[in-house]
């Protein structure tokens, strides 16, 4: 599994670097955690280029290399996938005609990067998610994230990214998944990213299924049947509650208050029309827990 | 010319060896796929494989115990064990009993790819350790 967790210098990001780092010491992620420097005013300025500001001073490396160290230090010292076995010398070019020959550490079983983009962040966790493959980007409730001013950039970041999202509040652990499911389409990593989830926290899980004016709930639980055979199969009860189509978007709204809603909006997903921004927004707003968006 | 190499894949959702017999196939790798862990356990006695990359909860046999069994013919076989349910026990208890990798669903083809590069690298440097020692 790969994860990006996008940050700020916010105290928010701390949280969900301990969430990634949670995450991180069940499943042995890859993580790239992404701070973003939001677009300088002036374009001469280039925050982590030479110039007037030291990087180290920057609130947001500072912030950055704090986060990781809250990573490394949450396996201890002998038990971290992120520890370096071998440290080599690498000659690197830095311009033509001039080598520097760099200490270079190798050998971690798994990658922890650090990374930093500038520019509207919506877009630069966007471009990072699709470079790096990445299966799950989390990112803080809405409300704080990138200091309150870009809370629009996570409506976007939900909405847009071709990859599962994670939206992470600051409250106590789900004890319940809802898990709302397209019953025709839903992924196999979308199944496979909800057991991680139940059992990260511990969680039971409860599936909804859709039901509509011309559908009956007994034709949609036997198209539902597939899913809870494979919940059965893997030892997870899972319960199943029937919604109306029309009333899934308030349904949803009311139990992110005390559980992690899933939603699956992949491309052939009839419920991102559903979740359509204003829908999501409301969701965002009324949310005091976190929300996993599955694609 | 490079050897081909040959690996096991087991895992009881008929999906994920689908996939990655597909993939690992492409990249000229000689690969047999199994759905039931008692199958593979036959298999694994009358064939040695390099590699063997396993989900851990199955309902027979689980992953850690297919490793044990590869591990009894060959030690020098290389386990990437793989699992939708990951915790923090079940990832040091793989990695303290030898697997050479632990991969949590779901991961894209290119995670397993790396894996399965670093694991022939790893063999390779194993079999001919002294042509890589001497250079400094």
């Amino acid at each position: 599994m790969k994860i990006l967790a996008a940050l700020d210098s916010s105290s928010q990001s701390t949280f969900v670097a301990t969430e990634v780092a949670r995450l991180a010491a069940n499943t042995w992620a890859d993580v790239t955690l992404l701070g973003i420097e939001p677009e300088a005013v002036n374009t001469d300025q280039r925050p982590f280029a030479k110039g007037d500001r030291k990087a180290e001073d920057h609130p947001l490396i500072k912030s950055l290399r704090e986060n990781r160290n809250i990573l490394q230090n949450y396996f201890g010292p002998d038990n971290s996938p992120y520890n370096h076995s071998v440290v080599t010398s690498e000659l690197v070019e830095v311009e033509n005609g001039f080598w520097e020959d760099l200490q270079v550490c190798r050998g971690s079983i798994k990658q922890l990067n650090t990374r930093l983009r500038t520019g509207n962040p919506a877009k630069a966790v966007l471009t990072e998610a699709r470079n790096s493959q990445c299966d799950l980007i989390v990112l803080g409730n809405s409300i704080s994230i990138f200091g309150g001013v870009l809370a629009r950039s996570v409506k976007k970041i939900l909405l847009e990214a071709d990859t599962s999202v994670l939206m992470v509040a600051e409250s106590k652990n789900p004890r319940r998944i809802v898990a709302c499911l397209d019953h025709d389409n839903i992924s196999q990593p979308s199944l496979e990213l909800i057991n991680q989830m139940v059992t990260l926290y511990d969680a039971d899980l409860e599936i909804v299924g859709l039901t509509t004016q011309d559908t009956l709930a007994n034709n949609v639980d036997s198209k539902m049947g597939e899913i809870i055979k494979y919940y059965a199969a893997n030892k997870i009860k899972a319960l199943v509650r029937f919604v109306e189509e029309n009333r899934l978007a308030t349904f949803a709204a009311q139990a992110a208050q005390d559980n992690l809603v899933a939603i699956w909006m992949g491309k052939k997903s009839l419920l991102s029309r559903i979740f359509h921004p204003r829908s999501v927004e409301k969701l965002l707003s009324g949310t005091e827990s976190s929300l996993l968006i599955l694609r | 010319m490079s050897e081909t190499r040959k690996i096991l894949i087991l895992d009881d959702e008929p999906i994920v060896g689908e996939r990655l017999k597909t993939l690992l196939a492409k990249d000229g790798h000689y690969v047999e796929v199994f759905t039931d862990p008692r199958l593979a356990i036959q298999r694994l006695e009358e064939k040695t494989f390099d590699i063997i990359v396993s989900d851990i909860r199955m309902r027979e046999l689980d992953g850690i115990q297919v490793m044990n069994q590869v591990f009894q013919k060959s030690k020098k076989t290389k386990v990437i064990l793989i699992t939708g349910y990951a915790t923090l026990e079940l990832a040091r208890e793989s990695l303290t009993k030898g697997a050479f990798d632990f991969i949590a669903k779901p991961f894209k083809s290119n995670e397993i790819r790396t894996t399965i590069g670093r694991a022939l690298e790893a063999l390779d440097n194993e079999e001919s350790p002294r042509s890589r020692t001497t250079s400094m």
